[in-house]
């Protein structure tokens, strides 16, 4: 064999897939998977809480799927919602399939700046999954934090992510966790309506408090009113904006939000500066 | 000295904070410290509404009884919310179920001795009857988002 047929037939650049193994299949919801991945060969750079990588299902296509937990070793965790498409293969992966991964992209959370602060953590649906590693992350160093509070909006019981541990984290006597579905099964204990009602009550020092908020544009922008309203400063306001990636490197415009792009600007953004852009129709 | 301490509990809840505190010293004089168990029932639909309730602590289940169901719960209200607003209108009769989903400490305040004293004086009862209606716009507007369904809507996007 010559050396030059040794080599590959395509050089990997920072387009190309890097091959990953599913070693796990964890199914949430009825249509909601999380997958760990490992590394066939190489592997590619460690994510931070809020960013996301591209996931790609050989033979069906990619898509941009925010990391539901850090881990370590190369290691990946994606928590991915069947819409259909690339999604559905993904979410039928099971263990020994090879995935292709590109990224980590994009700006995640201001975890290090939120130390020192009360932090209230509002998800609603599969935004759960992207604010899971900033939960894990105040956990693993609680005394860094002040108050947490987190509120999970869901459709219903059985579309809350995560139970298992969001138990644990209810039973945990250092984070408050309130949960709120659109529409009550009979036994449910939680609250029904929107994610709102569960911040009324709730005295903020507003000064003190940093917001972060995943889940539909529209709650978002309610969440992030109703906080703001009550005087939390918009640049302590953070939300992860949901847009259609599909290059993830400022190149194809999908994503572009006025002067933003969620690739690479974000997907976590301050109030302040996506205020003013998601009142605007044709963004 | 019992009023001008319910004057003080009204000053410190979140729907009458911002009313003046005259107004609270007469609203204080009809209102009562109330408490409710877990499952109690504060309203029951088609009865007489005899006021309203302004959440304390607790949670508070808003809904309405489905026969061989049981209460379908359409809402729940908290600590900062008010229950009631049947006592403004006739018939005066609850359109919904109230039942307590946790221990519920309420001030209550009664229609018999509020609205007398409100149509002798209609600027407080504008006051009032405005705050009312800004607490039902919310309601209407969480309706809507809930309408909406929100987290249907998010498949059309990836996380």
């Amino acid at each position: 064999m010559s050396a030059d047929r040794a080599e590959p037939l395509v050089r990997r650049g920072s387009m190309t897939p890097v091959p990953h193994r599913v070693v796990d299949v964890v199914h949430e919801t009825r249509e909601t998977v999380t997958l760990t991945l490992e590394p066939v060969a190489d592997r590619v750079p460690a994510p931070a809480a809020g960013q996301f990588t591209m996931l790609w299902a050989w033979g069906a296509g990619e898509v941009p799927i925010s990391v539901s937990a850090l881990e370590r070793g190369g290691r990946l965790v994606h928590t991915i919602r069947d819409v259909a498409g690339v999604t559905k293969t993904l979410c039928a992966s099971r263990p020994g399939d090879v995935l292709g991964v590109r990224g980590p992209y994009g700006r995640g959370w201001d975890v290090d700046g939120a130390r020192g602060h009360d932090l209230v953590l509002v998800a609603g649906g599969i935004g759960l999954a992207p604010l899971r590693p900033v939960v894990h992350a105040v956990l693993a160093d609680r005394a860094a934090f002040g108050r947490v509070v987190l509120v999970v909006g869901a459709r219903t019981e059985q579309e809350l992510l995560f139970r298992g541990e969001l138990d644990g984290w209810w039973h945990h006597r250092d984070i408050v966790v309130r949960t709120i579905v659109d529409r009550a099964s009979p036994g449910w204990t939680g609250s029904v309506g929107v994610v709102t009602g569960e911040l009324v009550g709730l005295d903020l020092d507003v000064e003190r408090t940093r917001v972060m908020v995943c889940g539909p544009e529209v709650m978002m922008r309610v969440v992030a009113q109703h906080v703001t309203d009550r005087g939390v400063p918009a640049s302590q306001v953070e939300v992860s904006l949901e847009r259609n990636m599909q290059c993830a490197v400022k190149t194809c415009g999908h994503c572009q939000v006025g002067p933003f792009f969620a690739c690479t600007d974000g997907p976590v953004l301050t109030w302040d500066v996506v205020d003013a852009l998601l009142t605007v129709r044709e963004l | 000295m019992i009023t001008s301490s319910m004057a003080d509990e009204l000053a410190a809840h979140r729907f009458f904070r911002l009313i003046p505190a005259d107004l609270r010293e007469r609203l204080a004089g009809c209102a009562r410290n109330v408490v409710f168990a877990p499952g109690e029932r504060i309203c029951v639909e088609g009865t007489h509404a005899s006021g309203f309730f302004a959440l304390r602590t607790g949670r508070v289940n808003v809904g309405i009884y489905v026969p061989h169901q049981g209460l379908q719960v359409l809402e729940t209200r908290h600590a900062g919310d008010v229950i009631g607003f049947s006592w403004l209108f006739p018939p005066y009769r609850w359109q919904i179920d109230a039942v307590a989903a946790e221990q519920v400490r309420a001030i209550e305040l009664h229609a018999d001795c509020l609205l007398p004293y409100l149509e002798e004086h209609p600027a407080d009862g504008y006051l009032l009857v405005r705050m009312f209606a800004q607490e039902m716009e919310e309601t209407i507007q969480s309706t809507r988002l809930r309408l909406l369904d929100v987290y249907g809507r998010d498949r059309d996007h990836v996380r």
